[in-house]
């Protein structure tokens, strides 16, 4: 049970890796064709940063009750 | 008990040391580098921010986070020595709230007393025209230094009355983080010295803004300007989070937050202005600082910076400051009136968030310091609506107050004095607000002595006269002896007419023409009466001030013993004994029942503490 | 205080959520620092950006993300009792972060085609990064920390406040970084 836990957990971090690095070759590619476009990169950097607060600090810990 | 056991010593032998130790360090790297070792600059920078940091470690306050690094264990159980008895327990490292908040407060009278005595100097260079003794570079480094240190004793006063006031008002018997509570205390002594010691390297001429061109070159005395000012503002910080923790987490049962004391409120909503806002004005030092230490230009138009930025992240701070000095002393106001009136504060819930209100507000009208600098002209309008928005949150507080007042059953006992003349000293600060936070006067106003006029009237409305009602209504409970009553009327009544002479002067001066931060001015403009009336009054306010120190250093050796409640207050800090026990409310079990400022309401209790109230008492 | 709620608040449980109000408290207030540096870079370089070498920017900013990847990993094992699992991925996570550094401060900053005292470029470049790798410096510091104390058994699946504390430093520090590094090297045009 414990490990079916653990595997699962270990499997949801590798999956917001991924997002993380397809955002990431993402607003690189853009800034590299030239399309330094504000909008689209502040957008992207905001997604990445909810990926992280949600699924790797676990901001939602903070709001549980007891 | 050897003396250098006390905190306070180990810790100012431990900077002395620290600041050697740190100056050495960078003269060992010049001297690798290979460049001239000795620059005055980065040697005394470094210096002093490695003797903070010993300093830090003297005290013993950071003892136990080292024990948690190595893996050793600590105990959360703390226990006062009895050996510290009188003024030494002030002195030594503790980590009670109550020892704490004393603390904060003993070193907000100290800088209080400093500040004064700079205003002092250089009121009595003011009094006539033309200079008398004080030459403009000293004039201005007091001028500035007036300014400043006296911020730090408001918000050491604000940290003194939250930290003291909080857990007990709350039921709580400590705040969440008692070591982080006592660590961020000590870190306001090395900032008391590294601020005051600029004296002695060339002071600085800015005010107590430090705008930049000018700090850019102004003497060394500004970086310790800069650094005084940013290790005060991580003790503000660091004081604030334990406070939100506290309020959010260590609430007694039956403590649903419209059932605190309105003045946890206040702590709140200034915590949360803390905790945020004061970064900004930390970067904005930094980056002078780098300027100075490094050749950045942030702020150089030269090499593409603007001096306006500086401005932006100074003020995005610095307006919230006073509101962090105001709602305190606001809450103090909201807290004693239904005591001395005999009457439930009227509209409490409004009250309670209009003090969350102001916050919020007030973290949107800061460009209203900057409505002549030079920013783009269409920003001065938004913030003109959201400077004059403010009055609103604030006028519920007034007219609670009036309601609260209403066919009350009122005494005038020197607390109660206290209040009264705040009320109406920030009265007149509030009503002198208007004209500034509009756009077309201002441009006429700023940068005049009416503006001195506005915040020295808003500060000892809203601050000062608060503070010493506050000092002298918790006194019995923090001491278990009384104050002088007769000296408490005296130091009111010498106080407040000199401190309307004063404002009112400030503020006619500044009509007439009398600017800002300058040692001098012209005889043709024919303020010098008015001057020299401004003057004599501070000499007025400082012998009041003298009559408190004196009565409360007598009355705490000497005074009549007093009871638990002598004010006969529902709050729950009043139903323990005094002075309070080490652990607060461990012994007493206590539960919140009722509301809590159902004055005059026959029968109903607050808390589980309340004795039972008789049909026959008065009340 | 009734003796439940004495003996309630004194529980473990109790006191953990209140070190992660004070945690999120205290990242909430630095986040502030970063936020005020964003606003000054954005004031005054506008839609310019300095000129910086892309590869080494996506280089370093994929190790980072990495790092929290392992980060989570290392939280994840200790809060099952995994600890050989903990301590290898907090291992990895402490050598990414020096990596990070090396890559930022002994790479990015010796090739910068200009010093901290050139302008308003070098002035937002140097204090952006530098800010930020004094942060990843103490997080690496807190990694160390919590390694060695893992590795002498302080912390258990039930009791591990000090991995948990550090993982979301962490993972801010990689947060923080996700805004600066568009920041700094994708939005806008290089300056002349």
């Amino acid at each position: 049970m414990e490990e079916n836990g653990k595997k699962q957990a270990y499997q949801m971090g590798f999956y917001v890796l991924v997002v993380l690095a397809v955002l990431t070759i993402g607003e690189y590619l853009l800034a590299v064709v030239g399309a330094t476009w504000w909008s689209v990169l502040i957008f992207i950097a905001i997604l990445k940063a909810y990926f992280v607060v949600q699924n790797y600090m676990h901001l939602p810990r903070l709001f549980e009750s007891e | 008990m050897a003396i250098f056991s006390l905190g306070l010593f180990t810790g100012l032998l431990y900077q002395i040391v620290g600041t050697l130790v740190g100056m050495g360090l960078v003269m060992l790297i010049r001297l690798l580098m290979g460049i001239p070792v000795w620059n005055p600059e980065p040697v005394w920078v470094v210096g002093m921010l490695f003797g903070t940091l010993a300093f830090m470690v003297g005290t013993g306050s950071v003892d136990d986070w080292f024990k948690w690094a190595k893996g050793e264990p600590t105990t959360d159980e703390h226990h006062s020595d009895p050996r510290l008895t009188g003024l030494k327990k002030y002195l030594a490292l503790s980590f009670d709230h109550k020892v704490i908040g004393i603390q904060y407060g003993l070193w907000a009278l100290v800088m209080i007393t400093v500040a004064g005595s700079f205003a002092l100097t250089f009121r009595t260079e003011l009094a006539a025209p033309d200079l008398q003794f004080l030459q403009p570079d000293l004039y201005n480094t007091f001028m500035s230094l007036h300014g400043i240190v006296m911020i730090m004793g408001i918000l050491l006063g604000v940290a003194a009355m939250s930290n003291y006031l909080v857990p007990l008002m709350i039921g709580a018997s400590d705040m969440a983080f008692p070591r982080l509570n006592a660590f961020a205390f000590w870190l306001n002594v090395p900032s008391g010295i590294i601020l005051l010691s600029s004296i002695f390297f060339g002071g600085f001429d800015t005010g107590w803004t430090g705008y930049p061109p000018l700090s850019d070159q102004a003497p060394l005395g500004m970086q310790m300007f800069f650094i005084g000012v940013y290790i005060f503002g991580l003790s503000s910080i660091l004081g604030s989070l334990n406070i939100l923790v506290t309020i959010f987490r260590m609430r007694a049962p039956g403590m649903i937050l419209f059932r605190m004391p309105v003045f946890v409120w206040t702590a709140l909503a200034t915590s949360i202005i803390s905790l945020t806002a004061t970064q900004l004005i930390g970067l904005s030092f930094q980056m002078v600082m780098f300027q100075r230490l490094f050749g950045m230009g942030f702020f150089r138009p030269e090499v593409g910076g603007n001096v306006i930025l500086f401005q932006h992240l100074f003020w995005f701070y610095s307006h919230p400051a006073v509101y962090v000095f105001i709602l305190t002393g606001l809450g103090v106001i909201s807290e004693l009136l239904p005591v001395f009136v005999r009457k439930p504060l009227f509209g409490y819930r409004w009250v309670a968030l209009s003090s969350l209100a102001i916050a919020l507000v007030g973290f949107f009208v800061w460009a209203h310091h900057m409505f002549a600098s030079g920013m783009e002209t269409y920003l001065r309008v938004p913030f003109m609506f959201s400077t004059l928005l403010v009055a609103v949150p604030t006028g519920i507080k007034f007219f609670s107050w009036v309601g609260t007042m209403w066919r009350g059953k009122m005494t005038f006992q020197t607390p109660m004095l206290f209040v009264l003349g705040g009320i109406s000293v920030f009265l007149l600060g509030g009503l002198s607000g208007p004209p500034n936070g509009t756009v077309a006067t201002d441009l006429h106003l700023h940068d005049t002595y009416w503006i001195v006029g506005h915040f020295h009237a808003t500060m000892f409305g809203g601050f000062v006269f608060p503070f010493f009602a506050a000092i002298y209504y918790w006194f019995p409970k923090m001491t278990g002896r009384m104050y002088n009553e007769k000296f408490g009327k005296l130091h009111f009544w010498l106080m407040l007419p000199a401190f309307y002479v004063q404002s009112l002067g400030q503020m006619q001066v500044g009509l007439l023409g009398m600017r800002r931060r300058i040692a001098d001015y012209d005889v043709a403009l024919g303020i010098s009466a008015s001057q020299m009336a401004i003057t004599i009054a501070g000499f007025v306010i400082a012998v009041s001030v003298g009559i408190f120190f004196l009565n409360l250093l007598d009355s705490a050796k000497r005074g009549e013993v007093a009871e638990a409640n002598p004010w006969n207050s529902r709050s729950p800090e009043w139903q323990l004994p005094s002075p309070v026990p080490e652990h607060n409310y461990a012994d007493h079990p206590f539960e919140v029942l009722g509301e809590p400022y159902d004055y005059g309401l026959v029968g109903s209790v607050y808390t589980s503490l309340d004795p039972v109230p008789e049909p026959s008492a008065t009340d | 205080m009734s003796t439940e709620t004495l003996k309630y608040r004194s529980e473990y449980k109790y006191k953990l959520a209140t070190n992660r109000l004070g945690l999120w408290l205290f990242i909430l207030s630095d986040a502030f620092v970063f936020g005020g540096l964003l606003v000054a870079r954005f004031y005054l370089l506008g839609d310019t950006r300095p000129e910086l070498d892309q590869t080494l920017g996506l280089i370093v900013t994929s190790i980072l993300l990495l790092s929290s990847f392992f980060m989570n990993r290392a939280e994840t094992a200790m809060a099952h009792g995994d600890r050989q699992g903990f301590l290898r991925g907090t291992l990895i996570t402490l050598v990414l972060g020096v990596v990070f550094l090396v890559g930022v401060v002994g790479v990015e900053w010796q090739i910068a085609p200009f010093k901290a005292s050139d302008g308003v470029i070098g002035s937002i470049f140097y204090t952006m990064t530098g800010f930020h790798a004094f942060h990843v410096l103490t997080g690496v510091i807190f990694l160390a920390v919590v390694y060695r104390n893992g590795r002498n058994g302080h912390y258990s699946a039930e009791e591990h406040w000090a991995v948990e504390a550090c993982a979301v430093y962490w993972h801010f520090v990689d947060v923080v970084w996700i805004f600066f590094y568009p920041a700094l090297y994708l939005i806008g045009t290089v300056a002349g």
